[in-house]
């Protein structure tokens, strides 16, 4: 069933969206993204495309499903998808309760996903159940800090910043730990806070 | 690490611009007579809400996180000195300015150093990425 409360806030997210995560942030994260997304290859699911601004730094010629569970955002996507030299499929779909069946996807990739998703352990167990075993799950992720102070400030931020969208205290790597992957590597772009985290889900279906 | 010109120059000046316009709004809000704790923690208040506008002003140009740690952490920091400067020795309008940008330079160096720290990648050897 998909969570209404999640959708409504990110429909009215897209009209703004574009403008907050602007040129600036784009530019300065793209050279990270391309490098995370360059591993792309087989069967691509993409999380939460939101305006599609990530596909841009999609390698070309890959076969990628994107979806997001706002119409809204996607609605924006399409023109992004139609200009990928390769074939992107846009789906609406909640994280948490998707409709694919299991062990279908070789790879999938989030990009700024799991600020977003309440429950995130259980949006990640739902990765885990559509990726095949063994599978990779590569993330672009914004999370909590264990520095002081800025541990502090995106604490003290984010009961306000979670009003218009994403949570800026989320502990990304205990959650992958608790929903099941073996964290391989993680990348720090800027503080512990901007990094890209490559897990694999278990190799045996038995313990999902 | 950021070693775009563009980019560096952006933290730098996103910084110390916010360190001396939260000095400057301290300096003509925060009563100048009266208690150093009081006026250190309205000059942190002040600072809060300063880094937080100016935030989105310089997150278009220079990014997100990046921006917006810094820009935090220079607008308490100057709030916090400004506020005490002027509660303790009456600091006059343009030191508290200067002092304000000096307030954004040592936010922008914490940064620096913060980041230099737990820069890299950890995981386990021979994890080699194709692109």
């Amino acid at each position: 069933m998909t969570d209404t409360k999640t959708r409504d806030k990110w429909d009215r997210a897209a009209s703004f969206f574009d403008v907050s995560a602007a040129w600036g942030t784009e530019k300065r994260w793209a050279p990270s993204k391309k490098n995370m997304f360059s591993w792309m290859d087989g069967t691509i699911l993409f999380m939460a495309a939101g305006t599609g601004l990530d596909f841009p730094c999609f390698p070309p010629g890959q076969r990628v499903t994107a979806i997001d569970i706002s119409p809204k955002m996607l609605e924006r996507a399409r023109v992004r998808a139609q200009q990928y030299p390769g074939h992107i499929e846009l789906m609406e779909m909640d994280a948490r309760a998707m409709t694919f069946p299991d062990g279908c996807f070789d790879q999938v990739y989030t990009s700024c996903t799991f600020c977003s998703v309440p429950d995130p352990v259980s949006g990640l167990k739902e990765i885990r159940r559509v990726l095949k075993p063994g599978g990779m799950l590569r993330m672009f992720e914004h999370t909590g800090s264990r520095i002081f102070p800025f541990n502090l400030m995106l604490h003290l931020m984010t009961p306000m910043s979670r009003i218009v969208g994403p949570e800026l205290n989320r502990d990304t790597l205990g959650n992958l730990d608790r929903a099941g992957f073996a964290i391989l590597r993680v990348e720090n772009h800027f503080l512990d806070v901007v990094r890209s985290i490559h897990a694999q889900a278990p190799t045996h279906r038995s313990n999902l | 690490m950021e070693k775009r010109p563009y980019f560096v120059l952006g933290d730098l000046v996103s910084s110390c611009v916010t360190g001396g316009l939260t000095a400057w709004v301290v300096y003509h809000s925060v009563p100048s007579k009266g208690s150093m704790i009081l006026a250190m923690a309205a000059g942190m208040v002040v600072g809060m809400v300063m880094g937080m506008l100016l935030t989105f002003v310089f997150m278009p140009f220079f990014g997100a996180m990046e921006v917006m740690l810094p820009v935090m952490l220079a607008g308490k920091l100057s709030g916090m000195v400004v506020g005490m400067g002027l509660a303790m020795h009456g600091w006059s309008e343009w030191w508290s300015g200067l002092i304000g940008v000096l307030c954004g330079l040592v936010a922008f160096v914490w940064t620096l150093l913060a980041h230099y720290r737990v820069q890299g990648v950890t995981g386990h050897d021979g994890y080699q990425n194709p692109g």
